[in-house]
């Protein structure tokens, strides 16, 4: 290492002894410290880190590369919030239109055959029926008479006369 | 052309900032400048502080080459955030605070290390210069003894009268340096020196 010598202030110069120490003829404890503070640093140190400096790879973040401008970076992150904010907000619309009218949105109001538009296929004059418009008819269960029913269980049938 | 000029459009360079002479050009115009502007920041960083970094640095690890690295590990982290240097008040200070830790992470790496040979050859390496043969070398053994109690501080004050020995740095520096206030600067410095005097006047008692 090659440091240059600055001037050593003699030890014995009461003029340095240090304040803990006032009738010793020693340095001040901190005048060590002070020279090792004061090493120069070794020749052409700048140069060194300059070149090391230009040989490290400049360390760019993705985001900088493809939008250097910092206003940019912002305008960006801002539209980005943006979107997801709209967009979570249209499916919190959604959610609601859904559960306040369930039954509009289950079932549609079927089109007429003149609304509907022309595929070039027709449905040659079949129709589709479903089952809900035309409920099935269980007959009734005839139904008896609870009070004739109670008396021929409480009476004893009488033995039927003999023939 | 100074030393910083050049290294600026030598590091511009290094960055690929090579402009396409297409519309891409208008662009990426003030991207460029602006990393010009970093770059140019930087080297002037490294001509205004590089000595000053590398003092703090040897006055703590006390080997050249360690220092010399740690300066250089400071500059690649500066050129990590070259971004936002313009939001940096007082570059001095910041840069001091960066090489003081990476200083601390290499010295807690390095623990190991036995210091006591690395004191002795640093006592000798002091300025001794206007000095008679005899009390060159009791000027080596009291910068030694000195250097082995200031070893043998706690680790807080060790580090607050280390860097009070920097005249370029107050009070106020050293507390921003070591993220405290500078009255806790103040009272871990009073209570370094009348350790330190303790520690030296038991040795040379023992003596």
């Amino acid at each position: 290492m090659n440091h240059p010598t600055p001037q050593h202030p003699n030890p014995s110069d009461p003029s340095r002894t240090g304040p803990s120490q006032p009738g010793l003829l020693l340095p001040d404890p901190e005048l060590t410290l002070r020279l090792l503070a004061q090493l120069p640093p070794p020749d052409g140190l700048a140069d060194r880190v300059h070149r090391r400096l230009q040989a490290a790879p400049l360390p760019a973040s993705f985001w900088s590369q493809w939008m250097p401008m910092r206003r940019l970076q912002f305008a960006g992150a801002a539209a980005v919030v943006l979107a997801l904010g709209f967009s979570s907000w249209t499916i919190y619309e959604n959610r609601q239109h859904a559960t306040h009218a369930p039954a509009a949105a289950q079932s549609p109001a079927p089109q007429s055959p003149a609304a509907q538009p022309t595929s070039g296929l027709t449905p040659a004059g079949a129709e589709r029926h479903p089952a809900s418009l035309k409920p099935i008819k269980v007959p009734p269960v005839p139904k008896k008479k609870p009070s004739a029913a109670k008396s021929r269980a409480a009476k004893p049938t009488p033995n039927p006369p003999p023939n | 052309m100074s030393t910083c000029t050049v290294a600026a459009a030598a590091w511009g360079a290094a960055a690929g900032m090579e402009i396409p002479a297409t519309s891409v050009r208008e662009h990426h115009e003030p991207a460029a400048q602006a990393a010009q502007a970093s770059s140019a920041a930087i080297a002037a960083l490294v001509d205004q502080y590089a000595g000053t970094l590398y003092r703090v640095a040897y006055s703590v690890l006390r080997n050249s080459a360690d220092a010399e690295d740690a300066v250089q590990e400071t500059y690649l982290r500066v050129l990590r955030h070259r971004d936002s240097l313009e939001d940096i008040r007082d570059a001095r200070v910041w840069l001091v605070r960066i090489v003081w830790n990476v200083v601390l992470d290499r010295k807690r790496r390095a623990k190991t290390r036995p210091e006591t040979d690395d004191i002795a050859d640093l006592a000798r390496l002091l300025p001794a210069a206007g000095l008679s043969a005899d009390d060159r070398v009791g000027a080596a053994q009291h910068h030694e003894a000195v250097l082995r109690a200031v070893t043998r501080l706690p680790e807080k004050e060790q580090r607050v009268l280390i860097l009070s020995a920097f005249e370029e740095l107050s009070s106020v520096e050293i507390a921003k340096v070591l993220g405290t206030t500078e009255s806790t600067v103040r009272s871990r410095l009073f209570r370094a020196r009348n350790l330190l005097s303790t520690l030296l006047s038991h040795s040379r008692s023992a003596r």
